[in-house]
């Protein structure tokens, strides 16, 4: 009976150390089966002489070798072997499918009994694991031919034994009749691997034979990737893997599709992968994305192989797929197919609840929320925020989104300008309230120091699982100046990027191990970097030094999630840069973006040091408004000592590399709040802004924040399995106290910040949501179209101009490449005479040419306010000048200066030209899918989050185990 | 064995943490204080901006209205009449002719005002004129001289004074075709306030509006006057004239100061020695409009040595006197360096046995390239080098060289229009400054000179 059978086992040369044991076992398996086939060829590489030496050392009989050239697919080895004449059945085995000792008698049995029956495949168990399934059956879906593995990775209990009748099987230890064999055309060689078993079942089925799947029969895979499906606990040949497969269903439904369906077939490949792109993002598989895509083209073009397989089909078919229509996948099985994915996240449920109501998280935001309403209650009464670097957002979110590359900032002939990737945030902001985007702004306001307790609470949760480690953080960080400092100086960069930090460190720290928290992080560095451009190199430095602490650890692992943080914020940051450095003007890059705040650095040494800690003043004794003598300016650094305790002892820690990071964070920090102030790039006017010290400042609290929680953690030591010493109750009350010392330490001297906006000596201030006198507004100028000239006298001898266009001047008007340039275009200088025109002639025709240029009305202001020797007689004239114009009509004084109405038809400014519409439309095409693309691997799926569950939250945890 | 490897193990991990960390500590230490100790310097970037120069502009120049007194009408002791026409002197450099004056109403009297000369844009030749009362009468006695001048938007007028004796008026020019409305802020002992009827004044068209200075500020010792003018500009001078008991007892007219500045010249003071004084004194009066600060006072004499040097306190809005002393009569210079813009006039009594006069000396602002001057006939043009180096001028092509802080005075010049040149010295030189003054027996009276404006200022705009 058993000669009957010609056995084909192809070997590969791959990896010497999995190959040459896998083949002798396979050998060894096929010599101590109770049926032993009658002839077996092995396909080995030519010149492999291990893979010889295998072969001529087995005891098999009728054993041979047939060498092949080259790299060889299992199809080509197959069919290089000739079968022996009297063979009636083929069994095809692989190096790695050991076939169990009765495996060959059961499936020799079920082709003796049923004739009618062309193919028995064996269940296929796992090498190492030999009550796993590796494979049992293997079917499709009836219209897109999804392949799904009918049992796969289950643990092996007979459960699944009453299986019988299958579409197709893996193609390792099939036993396939030789008169089917021939009838259908044996292997299709389009199939390189994977499916082949599923291809030779279908065209089986369509040939009038029938494929039973034999349970009894079992041999064991170990999934070198020569045949079948690679083994699915190796993460390593994923990428491979995936890809086979998806040309193996690409290849179906081309070649399996009605002749009518095919060019609609070829036609949806393209969706088709770009569907399975956003699901590779979506399931945190990035890397399926290039698999994807080149399956797709090497189908799609594939021309010849479709052709041959159409035809070996159309050749043997005999029955319609209907006949056999029960075989294919239904929805149950799919959604088992799919789950079984999930079963592959294995080991227990490790993280522990993070207990924010019972850990006192809760209660913190909470009081965080009620100190803050205290603090900021007029703000529930404001229609907007003005003053210091607070502008409106705007009437509608649109606006902001329609500006989010380009804007035109200035009149006439003034070329569309590139925007900041700030808009980006402001429009984000603004669209949370996109009934009142300004409503935005007030939120934030209020809301900013509960959230940052909570991010900051959040964010300790990496480093402990104690309730007063965490709140302790968040009470710190949510009154530390740097916030108060944005609020009340009406920073929204800097207040968004304090919000924000602690989020970054919660998602970045873990990025190494999930893809999600990766692409979370990315999206809020580049968030924060957008606000805040000068924490790029930071954050760059950041990662480099993250990176080469993983190459000298040689825990590259996760690396490539790694390298993704600052990338989007990169290649957002990329055609501003380009730009800026085409104009010659590189640090640019680096400024702040939104409204241009006049402001200098501190030169004095004493308030350089504060400025790293975030308080803004330009000479020791202004410190908080408090009146302290020179000499003893710097005793309210003391307050940051125990902190600082902490943060020193966290280096004695068992957590002391990841102490020695957040030293490191602190340093930069440090060293950025110095250094980045020191560049003076933008302007308003005649007057410079430096860089805002504030995001560095923060950076730098963060780092002793961090530090100081990983101190608090380990000096406060809790083992309930070990005595209560006297020694440790010492420690753990010192602990408490310093922490507690260090909590009103800190509020001590914030407060004088904390009630800034109370005593009406912040910056920030109420507003009317329009920088514009009401009149303008109330004119319909809100036609975003027609601009308000702005004069604003200086000097004796210099003014400075701008236009604004519609009701209001807004966070995003004045993007940072005008505000940093330094070389006027051709139509800021016609402008220039234009307006000398204006202001010194009564004449009508600069004002027609103003009209021309969408200007509606004319501002004249007087900012300094009061009298004012040096602006004065050029505001007097100018107004004389203006009030005599014919073209313009006076509309008077108002709130914000004098105002005229021009008088003759104003003709809307030009929008964008084509090729920047273009341009613009480009930018959102690319941005969009790359935004797109990122959002979806941040969001969390079942599958990640099961992940996560059995990941510890706090990190370093290893170093922390004695 | 492995309890050996451990330790080991351990052994170097201790001493990793300890220079890992103290490594971390010190870097951060080490660096922030080095950047504290040496800070960064940094990036420095200009903000865009576009100089624009100015066009050609015509020369229109508002001599002082003839000398007014009130009272004079025994019914109406309020009503103004004129005391006295001016004689003028100058013209246009170069050129014989004088232009055609056209000559403005003074609101409420029935005589003819200040003379307007004219010179159309682009016409060449600098226009300057000058104008003289000398009087001696039973409402005023004193020598006035002035400088016709530009009109302006906002004029500063330091001195005069509002107590019972003096009898200041204010007057109001306005050269233009529309209507101007003029708004007083005083400056006083009580800090600036604008006086009830100084609000919002109507100058008409081509008129002059005259005000009694007590009507604005009563009992005001040392006075100063913002005026401001919109819709039109106006020439602004302070008629001053003093009466002790019944005598008249000089006569000024106080034109527009140069804006407020940290570093104010006034040259070419003429000072007394009084008989039985043993130094020559002169009261500067000082304010300081826009904030408080200090003040040093440089008394120099014509050959650029330092006399006299006193620092005061400038209080905001406040006018001050300060007194300087000199050693001797003789012509000196007053320079103030202070750390607020401030305005500086200097009161000094000119005494005769029979007849006692006043003149107030302005500052004067920077003179460069070419001016054209009117001196009066037998004034002298007195020249103040504020800068490092020797400067070479020349007056009416003759040259004269200046060294610095020195103090020239040149008499005998015609009574036309006199051209200063000034050759640009370079960043040194700072600026010459100018005065013209005249002293006869018993009677003074000096002006400031001011640039000839030909073309409008140059204007730095800064597009946003």
């Amino acid at each position: 009976m058993s000669s009957r059978v010609h056995a084909i086992i192809v070997a590969s040369a791959g990896d010497s150390t999995r190959s040459v044991p896998h083949l002798e076992r396979t050998l060894s398996a096929l010599s101590v089966a109770s049926v032993a086939p009658e002839t077996v060829t092995v396909v080995v590489p030519e010149g492999n002489a291990e893979l010889l030496a295998v072969v001529a050392n087995s005891s098999l009989p009728q054993l041979n070798a047939r060498t092949l050239r080259g790299n060889y697919s299992f199809v080509d080895a197959v069919q290089s072997v000739t079968l022996h004449p009297e063979a009636e059945l083929v069994w095809l085995l692989s190096q790695d499918s050991a076939p169990k000792r009765l495996a060959l008698g059961h499936l020799l049995r079920v082709l003796e009994t049923s004739p009618t029956v062309a193919i028995a495949a064996p269940k296929l168990l796992r090498w190492r694991n030999e009550h796993q399934i590796v494979s049992q059956g293997v079917t499709m879906t009836r219209r897109s031919y999804r392949a799904v593995d009918l049992i796969r990775g289950d643990f092996d209990q007979g459960q699944h034994n009453d299986r019988e009748e299958v579409l197709g099987a893996d193609i390792r230890g099939m036993l396939v009749r030789r008169t089917a064999w021939e009838s259908i055309g044996g292997l299709d060689r389009a199939f390189a691997r994977a499916d082949l078993g599923l291809d030779l079942g279908f065209r089986a089925w369509l040939n009038n034979w029938r494929v039973r799947a034999v349970p009894t029969a079992e041999v064991l895979t170990a999934g070198d990737m020569v045949a079948g499906s690679a083994d699915p606990w190796n993460p390593v040949h994923a990428r491979r893997e995936y890809l086979q497969e998806r040309r193996a269903r690409y290849h179906r439904m081309l070649s399996y599709s009605s002749a009518g369906l095919v060019p609609f077939v070829w036609l949806a490949i393209i969706p088709m992968a770009i569907w399975y792109t956003l699901a590779g993002l979506f399931t945190k598989r990035p890397w399926t994305i290039s698999a994807n895509w080149a399956a797709a083209f090497i189908s799609m073009f594939a021309f010849g192989a479709v052709a041959a397989s159409r035809r070996k089909i159309a050749k043997s078919q005999q029955l319609s797929r209907a006949h056999f229509a029960s075989l294919f996948a239904d929805h149950q099985q799919l959604s088992e197919a799919l789950g079984s994915n999930y079963a592959a996240i294995s080991g227990p449920v490790t993280r522990r609840s993070i207990s924010f109501f019972s850990g006192g998280g809760a209660w913190v935001v909470l009081a965080l929320l009620a100190l803050s309403l205290v603090l900021l209650y007029p703000l529930l009464a404001w229609q907007s925020l003005a003053g210091g670097g607070a502008l409106p957002l705007g009437e509608s979110p649109l606006a902001l989104w329609q500006s989010a590359f380009f804007s035109l900032p200035g009149a006439g002939v003034a070329p569309a300008v590139l925007q900041d990737p700030f808009v980006l945030v402001m429009a984000v902001l603004g669209t949370l309230t996109f009934w009142a985007p300004n409503t935005a702004l007030i939120l934030l306001w209020l809301l900013a120091i509960p959230l940052s307790g909570f991010g900051a609470w959040i964010a300790a949760t990496r480093l402990s699982d104690k309730a007063a480690v965490r709140s302790l953080i968040a009470v710190m960080w949510a009154l530390m100046p740097p916030l108060l400092t944005a609020l009340n100086e009406g920073r929204v960069s800097a207040v968004i990027v304090h919000l924000l930090l602690p989020w970054l460190f919660y998602t970045a720290s873990v990025a190494l191990r999930s893809w999600a928290s990766a692409a979370a992080a990315s999206i809020i560095a580049t968030f924060i970097v957008a606000s805040a451009p000068s924490l790029l190199p930071v954050l760059i430095v950041v990662t480099l030094i993250a990176l080469v602490f993983l190459a000298v650890t040689r825990n590259a692992r996760g690396s490539l999630r790694l390298l993704w943080v600052p990338l989007p914020a990169i290649l957002f940051f990329l055609p501003l840069a380009v730009s800026q450095l085409m104009v010659g003007n590189p640090w640019a890059i680096l400024a702040d973006p939104g409204p241009v705040v006049p402001w200098l650095a501190a030169e004095s040494p004493l308030s350089q040091l504060w400025q790293i800690f975030g308080v803004a003043a330009n000479s020791p004794v202004e410190l908080f408004g408090l009146q302290i003598p020179d000499a003893a300016a710097w005793l309210p650094l003391l307050a940051f000592a125990p902190l600082f305790v902490f943060a020193g002892f966290a280096l004695s820690s068992r957590r002391y590399v990841l102490s020695i990071g957040f030293w490191l964070v602190m340093l930069l920090g440090a060293l950025g709040a110095l250094l980045f102030p020191a560049l003076r790039l933008s302007h308003v006017g005649a007057d410079s802004a430096a860089v805002w010290f504030g995001p560095h400042s923060s950076v730098m609290v963060l780092g002793v924040l961090l530090a100081a929680a990983v101190g608090y953690d380990a000096w406060w030591q809790r083992n309930p399995l070990q005595r209560r010493t006297k020694r440790k109750l010492w420690r753990n009350v010192s602990a408490h106290s310093l922490a507690g010392l260090a909590v009103i330490l800190v509020v001590v001297v914030s407060f004088p910040s904390m009630n800034q906006v109370l005593r009406g000596e912040a910056a920030v201030h109420a507003g009317t949501g329009s920088t514009l006198p009401a009149y303008v507004t109330a004119s319909g100028s809100s036609n975003p179209n027609l601009g308000t000239l702005l004069i604003d006298p200086l000097s004796e001898d210099s003014l400075a101009t701008s236009v604004v266009w519609g009701s209001t001047d807004t966070m995003i008007s004045k993007p940072s490449k005008i505000s940093t340039e330094q070389i006027l275009n051709d139509g800021e200088v016609q402008q220039a005479h234009l307006l000398v025109d204006l202001i010194r002639s009564s004449l009508p025709g600069s004002v027609a040419q103003l009209s021309q240029e969408g200007i509606a009305f004319v501002l004249l202001r007087n900012d300094q306010g009061g009298v004012n020797a040096a602006n004065n007689e050029l505001l007097l004239s100018a107004a004389s000048a203006l009030n005599a114009n014919p073209a313009l009509d006076a509309v008077g004084s108002t709130e914000r200066g004098q105002l005229w109405r021009v008088a003759v038809p104003v003709v809307e400014r030009a929008p964008l030209s084509g090729s920047d519409v273009t341009i613009v439309r480009m930018m959102w095409l690319l941005y969009g899918i790359f935004g797109l693309s990122v959002l979806l691997l941040a969001l969390p799926t079942v599958d990640s989050v099961r992940r996560a569950q059995r990941m510890p939250r706090q990190i370093a945890l290893a170093e922390r185990r004695p | 064995m492995a309890e050996s490897v451990a330790d080991k193990r351990r052994v170097s991990s201790r001493i990793f943490q300890g220079v890992g960390g103290a490594f971390a500590v010190l870097l951060l230490v080490a660096l922030v204080t080095f950047l504290l100790l040496f800070p960064w310097s940094g990036v420095d970037s200009e903000p865009k901006s576009v100089v624009v120069s100015g066009s050609a502009s015509a020369q229109q120049l508002v001599c002082p209205t003839p000398v007014l007194v009130t009272g004079a009408d025994a019914d109406d002791r309020s009503h103004l009449s004129v005391l006295s026409q001016l004689s003028l002197n100058g013209g246009v450099f170069g050129e014989d002719e004088t232009p055609e004056p056209r000559v403005l109403e003074i609101s409420g009297v029935d005589v003819q005002g200040p003379s307007v000369f004219e010179q159309p844009a682009n016409a060449g030749g600098l226009l300057a004129m000058s104008a003289r009362a000398d009087l001696n009468n039973y409402a005023t006695r004193g020598l006035a001289i002035a400088a016709c001048a530009e009109p302006q938007m906002e004029s500063w007028l330091i001195g005069g004074a509002g107590e019972v004796g003096a009898s200041d008026i204010l007057t109001l020019a306005n050269p233009s075709q529309v209507n101007s409305v003029v708004s007083i802020t005083a400056f006083g002992l009580e800090g600036s306030f604008i006086p009830a009827a100084a609000r919002q004044i109507l100058v008409p068209a081509s008129t002059v509006v005259a005000l009694p200075l007590s009507s604005l500020i009563a009992s005001e010792q040392r006075p100063v006057l913002q005026v401001t003018a919109e819709l039109a500009p106006v020439v602004a001078t302070l008629q001053s004239n003093t009466i002790e008991g019944l005598t008249p007892v000089g006569l000024e007219w106080i034109q527009a100061a140069p804006n407020p500045a940290e570093s104010v010249v006034l040259p070419g003071i003429l000072l007394q020695k009084l008989e039985d004084s043993d130094s020559a004194d002169i009261a500067v009066r000082l304010l300081a409009p826009l904030a408080s600060g200090t003040a040093k006072l440089s008394l120099i004499d014509a050959a650029g040595v330092i006399v006299s040097e006193v620092t005061v306190p400038l209080e905001a809005e406040i006018p001050i006197d300060a007194l300087l002393s000199a050693p001797g009569a003789g012509r000196y210079t007053v320079v103030v360096a202070s750390d607020t813009q401030l305005l500086a006039a200097a009161k000094d009594n000119w005494h005769a046995p029979e007849l006692d006069d006043y003149i107030w000396w302005p500052s004067t602002p920077a003179l460069s390239e070419e001016t054209a001057i009117a001196v009066p006939s037998g004034a002298s043009l007195n020249l103040f080098n504020s800068g490092s180096v020797t400067q070479q001028l020349s007056v009416n092509g003759t040259t004269h060289s200046l060294e610095p802080l020195a103090t020239l005075s040149l008499t005998g010049l015609p009574s036309d229009s006199v051209l200063l040149s000034i050759p640009d010295a370079g960043a040194e030189a700072t600026g010459i400054y100018a005065s013209v003054s005249t002293t006869e027996a018993g009677r003074a009276a000096a002006f400031g000179v001011r640039p000839s404006l030909t073309q409008q200022p140059e204007l730095l705009i800064y597009p946003q």
